[in-house]
């Protein structure tokens, strides 16, 4: 068993060494923190995705954040309300298409509760051409690129 | 003229003015210091100035059932005599403001009101965890008061003169002239510094303030310019402590190797800071009654243990 300190001062040497020592206080705002690689921020939509209004997040989402709304053919609008949302990341992990990921965007604070929610249109479909289209499975199966953003 | 220049020194310099200055400085300096030994960075340079400002642009609330006259005048008391306490201790030249024979026990005294105010300020402020703070002041009061007045006095034994600036002027070369008396001196500097610990009511000694326990114990329903009063007060309570115990222990403002009297008061001063903050940062607070027991069984008889020293090397003929 570790030896217990409990005579008064016996940290002594340790608060010696404190005083030479790089305070361990990070300077926030001018110092920006370390982010690790799955952090989740800010749920993003990508309008280039092809979202294809399949709910999947809508319905999966613990805290009804997330909104899919019809806007044209084939073209969606996603709403996110930040004030609902518990950055579960349960949405971009849901999603078909990997339209919807996890931005390391984190300070959410706001003053009007309103732009709090964001929406997101999504672009209109591209023009039919006669190509072979690579089939739904193959899509799936592909790992969505989460943006770096420098911290 | 002289009517004057006294109004001055007891106004801007040294006096309230220069001693609010100084309070501020070295609440930072304590502040920041405290930072440091905890790895952490501590408050900007202004910080003090600002928490001052904003306490005294808030409104005081009184609460209803508190004695109102006593509410209200409690922390002046504690300020005026804090204030009048400082003129007697000398800062920028061997020479204090207003010196006089006995100087030494009357800002003792003027010293220990600080610590009733805030007691009473406990008791009128009919709350209950500030009447437990209040007791708890009083408590304290009894265990470090009797350690404080006999290691001040030692030097004064040795001397044979109750003035303070008399004291700061004749120890050192005293010492130097005669060793032995270091290991009394030395004795009674410790015990003082000590017993200052917890007459500040700093770690281990903040029992009456225990914020885990008490909120802010004699404090907890001062808000606004009264706090802000009391606040200040308690600053100049720790710049008059540490200079007296420089003044009285370390020679104060007498100066040494040439260097200018007040340079030599304010590193001697510095110096007492240093130890208080560490002391601070190295210990816990202990609970009262250990509080009590240390103080009746260490710190009394250690300072008891000086003045005999002190009677048997000069008065028995040792030395």
């Amino acid at each position: 068993m570790s030896k217990v300190h409990t005579r008064p001062g016996a940290i002594w040497r340790e608060i010696t060494k404190n005083l030479g020592r790089k305070p361990a206080t990070r300077m926030y705002p001018k110092e920006r923190p370390f982010l690790p690689a799955n952090f989740r921020g800010r749920p993003v939509f990508n309008p280039q995705g092809g979202c294809v209004g399949c709910m999947l997040c809508v319905r999966d989402c613990p805290s009804d954040a997330v909104k899919i709304s019809k806007i044209g053919e084939k073209q969606f609008s996603c709403t996110f309300n930040l004030a609902n949302c518990i950055y579960c990341g349960q949405c971009a992990d849901s999603c078909a298409k990997k339209v919807i990921s996890m931005s390391k965007e984190f300070e959410l604070a706001a003053f009007v509760r309103s732009t709090l929610t964001n929406t997101t249109d999504s672009d209109p479909p591209p023009p039919k051409v006669a190509e072979t289209k690579p089939s739904s499975e193959e899509v799936a199966c592909e790992t969505p690129e989460i943006p770096e953003t420098k911290t | 003229m002289n009517a004057l220049w006294l109004i001055f020194q007891a106004l801007i310099f040294p006096g309230f003015l220069f001693l609010t200055v100084c309070a501020l400085v070295l609440q930072w300096l304590d502040r920041k210091l405290y930072a440091r030994f905890q790895n952490r960075v501590g408050p900007p340079f202004v910080q003090p100035l600002a928490d001052l400002i904003k306490l005294f642009s808030k409104e005081s609330i009184v609460p209803k059932c508190a004695e109102q006259g006593l509410f209200r005048y409690l922390p002046y008391f504690s300020f005026a005599a804090v204030v009048t306490s400082f003129l007697s201790i000398p800062i920028y030249t061997a020479n204090a403001v207003i010196s006089y024979p006995g100087d030494l026990v009357i800002v003792a005294y003027l010293l220990t009101i600080p610590t009733l105010a805030i007691a009473l300020a406990g008791w009128s402020s009919c709350t209950a965890y500030s009447i437990i703070g209040g007791i708890r002041t009083l408590s304290q009061l009894f265990a470090y008061e009797v350690p404080f007045f006999l290691a001040l006095l030692t030097p004064a034994l040795l001397l044979g003169t109750w003035n303070i600036a008399e004291i700061s002027q004749r120890l050192p070369a005293f010492l130097l002239a005669n060793p032995f008396y270091f290991l009394p001196v030395i004795l009674a500097f410790l015990v003082g510094v000590i017993s200052l610990q917890g007459k500040l009511e700093r770690k281990p000694f903040d029992i009456p303030e225990a914020e885990t326990e008490l909120v802010a114990g004699p404090f907890t329903e001062y808000s606004g310019r009264l706090f802000g009063i009391f606040r200040l007060s308690l600053d100049m309570e720790f710049v008059v402590g540490v200079s007296l115990l420089a003044s009285v222990f370390l020679g104060g403002a007498t100066s040494f190797f040439g260097i200018p009297a007040i340079l030599s008061y304010l590193i001697k001063a510095l110096f007492i800071v240093f130890v208080l903050a560490y002391i601070k940062s190295a210990v816990a607070r202990i609970r009262i009654d250990q509080m009590i027991r240390f103080g009746w069984r260490v710190l009394a008889p250690l300072s008891l243990l000086g003045m005999l020293l002190v009677v048997i090397f000069s008065k028995g003929g040792l030395l």
